[in-house]
């Protein structure tokens, strides 16, 4: 019998995990709790806290909780820029406060984007924290530019962890009107390291996003944007690769419908790059990348049909690898009931697998929620400037 | 006797801890990489394979679980979660201990995931002092140590004493 040990921080053999099982099996036990139990248990004793704090550890259980497809939780971020955790595996999710970070300008322009159980907090790209829900840990980004101007235009930054260098990075298209010397509709891109706690300017950006979704998945991070040159306005989706930082357009399926009426998102369902497309009527059409990179493997994988009165406001989030979180808005309840308890507000999950839809009821969630995304629980935390393989 | 195990009849005997002998069909016995290893390595010339550290109340559960899982082999994968889950369902922390030492060293890696995840489960909504007398950890800290970690993650701590 091969004996496991636990290399701690320190780079000591810890054998306190406790006397009476061996420490790779404690460990092993400890890697399949929740955050909220493991931050608990940080007082059983200094080498618990120890063991528990390490970034080795959070690598470890972020990678359980993937493997083993942990439900997800949902942030939102509110019109006051209060931040909000929804569990919508609850009978009655109900929005709960997180302790957030203060902000400074609150210009109105919010946006979340999340990965490894990190969330990126945006207001108007200038001032960003990283955020980690499961813990309230968080660390402030430095600003992109020296100065603010109210003129300057970024566009929803994205976050994302790049494996080789074990870093976390936020990547930002940004124009700032007068201060780029060329051609102010060129965008450029700034690119934050969590290592260097530095933002960099790279390349040009002849693209502009839309929708605020960004998805980090193998490793790059995807925008859905729209070309800006020429007169060829088609809609396409394009990836940064978080190692070699170029960006490579992803070819949209073939019969893709480029509509400017048409609403667009991008997530991530059972893993598979995916599009969804949807009008106002109550259907959604799921385009999946079966094979990523291979055009040909997009498939129109299945048609949501929520029923005839129901507009689809947005796709808020994922509960779950393969069920969407749906805002509609429903006019008759509206107009017949017109209370303030009733307004019309819905909110569907819709599960694409089993093709089954449930409807919770979050009040204020299209006036008070402007934004949301999901997370998974994970210990990562913002301020360990991405330490992982230090201590490996 | 090397040869012998070649015949898919041949059976094992295990003895544990406290002096119990258990006979064991191989295919059975085959669910332990420990025992697949030691078979391979034509070790098996021996008439009883001691396990010093497991005692016969849980070797009889440990063999209980393989039987089950060699018979049922790859065929009826919902009966047996169920069979897990019956199986684990009201054993004491002792028992579980016992048992995941036994997976462990044994090499049953089914048994050992589903063991520890029995484990987690039961502890994770159990408060830290508690946790500290299951696991026999010696509490290093300092009362001030203990209170200064514990209010750095006070809201984990919501509805705990």
């Amino acid at each position: 019998m091969k004996k496991a040990t636990i290399i701690s921080d320190s780079g000591t053999i810890d054998d306190h995990l406790g006397s009476n099982l061996p420490p790779e099996i404690v460990t092993d036990v400890l890697y399949r709790l929740p955050v909220k139990s493991l931050c608990r248990f940080k007082c059983v004793s200094p080498s618990w806290k120890t063991l528990i704090s390490s970034p080795h550890f959070a690598q470890t259980h972020l990678h359980r909780a993937e493997a083993n497809h942990h439900p997800l939780k949902a942030i939102l971020f509110s019109c006051s820029f209060d931040l909000y955790s929804v569990d919508f595996a609850d009978a009655n999710p109900t929005p709960k406060k997180l302790e957030r970070p203060s902000f400074k300008h609150m210009s109105g322009s919010r946006s979340l984007s999340s990965c490894n159980g990190l969330v990126l907090v945006s207001d108007k790209g200038y001032v960003n924290f990283l955020f980690n829900p499961s813990t309230s840990e968080y660390k402030e980004l430095p600003a992109p530019f020296p100065e603010y101007s109210s003129d300057d235009v970024f566009y929803s930054p994205g976050l994302g962890y790049d494996s080789y260098t074990d870093d976390y990075k936020v990547v930002m298209p940004f124009s700032i009107e007068g201060r780029v010397p060329n051609d102010a509709a060129v965008m450029v891109v700034a690119v934050y390291s969590l290592k260097t706690n530095a933002w960099r300017t790279i390349q040009d950006f002849p693209y502009t996003p839309v929708g605020c979704r960004r998805v980090c998945f193998n490793e790059r991070l995807h925008w859905l944007c729209r070309r800006t040159v020429g007169l060829d306005y088609s809609k396409i989706v394009v990836a940064f690769n978080l190692a070699d930082e170029i960006f490579r357009e992803v070819q949209m399926p073939a019969s893709y419908d480029h509509d400017e009426f048409t609403h667009h998102d991008m997530v991530v369902l059972e893993g598979c790059l995916s599009l969804l497309v949807w009008s106002q009527a109550g259907r959604i059409d799921v385009w999946m990348m079966m094979e990523y990179g291979l055009r040909e493997s997009w498939t129109k994988f299945l048609i949501v049909n929520l029923g005839s009165g129901r507009s689809i406001v947005d796709v808020l989030c994922l509960s779950m690898q393969d069920e969407l979180v749906l805002r509609l808005w429903e006019e008759r309840f509206r107009v017949i009931r017109g209370s303030v308890e009733d307004d019309g507000e819905r909110l569907i999950l819709y599960n694409l697998i089993k093709g089954t839809q449930r409807e919770v009821v979050v009040p204020g969630i299209l006036t008070e929620y402007v934004v949301g995304d999901h997370y998974i629980e994970t210990l990562v935390s913002p301020n360990h400037g991405g330490r992982i393989s230090e201590t490996m | 006797m090397a040869s012998s195990i070649e015949n898919n009849n041949e059976k094992l005997t295990l003895k544990s801890s406290d002096g119990e002998e258990f006979l064991v069909e191989k295919h059975v016995a085959l669910q332990s990489t420990l025992l697949q290893n030691m078979l391979d390595s034509d070790c098996s010339s021996a008439d009883v394979i001691p396990l010093p550290k497991i005692d016969a109340r849980t070797l009889a559960l440990v063999l209980g679980y393989c039987k089950k899982h060699a018979d049922a082999s790859s065929s009826k994968q919902g009966e047996l979660n169920s069979f897990d889950s019956e199986f684990l369902k009201d054993m004491d922390m002792g028992a579980l201990f016992n048992l995941v030492l036994a997976a462990n060293f044994m090499e049953i890696k089914g048994l050992l995931d589903i063991a520890a995840q029995k484990i987690a489960d039961t502890i994770k909504d159990k408060p830290h002092q508690e946790v500290r007398e299951i696991f026999h950890v010696e509490n290093d800290y300092t009362p001030e140590e203990e209170a200064a970690v514990r209010e750095e993650n006070r809201w984990a701590f919501e509805g705990f004493p």
